[in-house]
């Protein structure tokens, strides 16, 4: 910072540098100044819990018990309806929706089994293996690793602003 | 989509395709309906709008999912012909591998790519819809990384391809939830429930799925009004 400051007066007294330099915060001039640290941006959580309260912790933690009260009857239905154990959507709503939690970006979203991609898993497995047999059941499991795959690789090739043109009325259908 | 919920909540199913025909025949054979779904679907209906004109701070949904386990437990439910959920196996999922060849691997590729395109697409308006009320803004790369995490981890717990629930998302955001604690918290009692409250709880199925997608119904009407939006047209 003292070296850019240095730099600034220096080399061109006319453009005085300080002020940006300060800006900076003593990184380089071409890193954004308002760059969230690393935990911040892949940990959107973390972030979230910024100025946390025992009142939000309450309500927060009302409204968590009653997305799981709905969530076990209907996970349970969603799982029957594509053709698998209730297990599978039960076991869905744990390890995922904490996963979830700690990265996703929007607060009050839930996660979980869901009536659309129910009936594409059976109809994608259907032609595979028997609905509620061992092999059905991994079938699923392995299309969710699939899926996540594909997220993931989206994610790499950073196709995000594709988001920006889903037309808002396809939601309310 | 209410008129799904008329079918479960009555019990009566239609053939018809037709919304309207449908309605009317399934208004028509209301005398058919089994008196015991009709009960419980009524009074969680009642027992929910109750709550959101007298005492709208209070967690409606919650109260509504208590009463329907209790009611299940004293009342017998099941032997009176409405449809119970089932009971729920005991026991927290363990990390492995699915056991799947690779030729079946690469058959999966096409309904993965199928599921991600509605997954994704309905995720992203979801949030960015319960965003907009909040004025905060949804960072979609971030949402395809979390939502392949959490795929993932449902491929390696033995469960199934997930989305995001609209109608969780609606009680979720209804209750006031400010943070993803209310997922931590919801984890939490869910691996409670399958640890140790697995034998007692039998759950009106009637009273399931459905339940949330009203309170949803009754979201986005009230939505609608106070964003002055016009009607839009339901499918």
């Amino acid at each position: 910072m003292a070296e850019q400051s240095g730099n600034g007066s220096g080399s061109d007294p006319d453009i005085p540098l300080d002020p940006f330099s300060h800006a900076y915060g003593g990184r380089s001039a071409f890193a954004s100044s308002t760059k969230p640290p690393l935990m911040h941006h892949y940990v959107p959580f973390s972030q979230s819990l910024r100025g946390y309260s025992g009142g939000r912790l309450r309500v927060d933690a009302v409204a968590g018990l009653t997305v799981a009260a709905l969530a076990l009857p209907s996970s349970m239905a969603y799982a029957e309806l594509a053709g698998l154990p209730v297990t599978a959507g039960l076991y869905a709503l744990l390890l995922p929706v904490l996963a979830y939690a700690l990265l996703g970006s929007a607060p009050r979203v839930v996660v979980g089994p869901e009536g659309a991609v129910a009936l594409l898993v059976a109809s994608a497995l259907a032609p595979l293996a028997a609905a509620g047999s061992a092999q059905y059941t991994a079938l699923a499991a392995a299309l969710a690793i699939a899926v996540g795959a594909v997220f993931v690789l989206a994610r790499l090739l950073r196709l995000g602003w594709v988001a920006d043109y889903f037309s808002q009325s396809v939601l309310v259908g | 989509m209410i008129l799904s919920q008329l079918e479960k909540v009555t019990g009566v199913s239609s053939e018809f395709d037709n919304a309207i025909r449908a309605a009317v025949d399934i208004i028509s054979h209301i005398g058919d309906a089994n008196p015991a779904t009709l009960a419980v679907g009524g009074a969680t209906l009642g027992v929910l709008v109750l709550f959101e004109r007298f005492l709208p701070r209070w967690p409606g949904a919650l109260v509504v999912v208590v009463l329907g386990i209790l009611a299940s437990w004293l009342f017998d439910l099941q032997s009176r012909g409405v449809a119970v959920a089932g009971s729920i196996p005991a026991g927290l999922p363990s990390l492995a591998r699915p056991h799947v060849t690779g030729s079946q691997m690469l058959s999966l590729a096409e309904p993965a790519i199928a599921i991600f395109l509605v997954s994704f697409s309905d995720s992203i308006l979801t949030a960015r819809s319960f965003a907009a009320r909040h004025n905060e803004t949804v960072d979609a790369d971030q949402e395809l990384l979390a939502f392949g995490a959490a795929s993932v981890a449902a491929g390696f717990t033995q469960g199934m391809p997930i989305g995001t629930s609209g109608s969780r998302t609606a009680v979720n955001d209804s209750m006031k939830a400010t943070s993803q604690v209310s997922g931590l918290v919801s984890v939490a009692t869910m691996a409670v429930i399958l640890l140790f409250l697995t034998a007692p709880i039998r759950l009106p199925a009637a009273s399931g799925p459905g339940r949330g997608d009203r309170v949803r119904v009754a979201e986005t009407r009230r939505r609608r009004t106070v964003a002055g939006v016009g009607p839009q047209q339901p499918s």
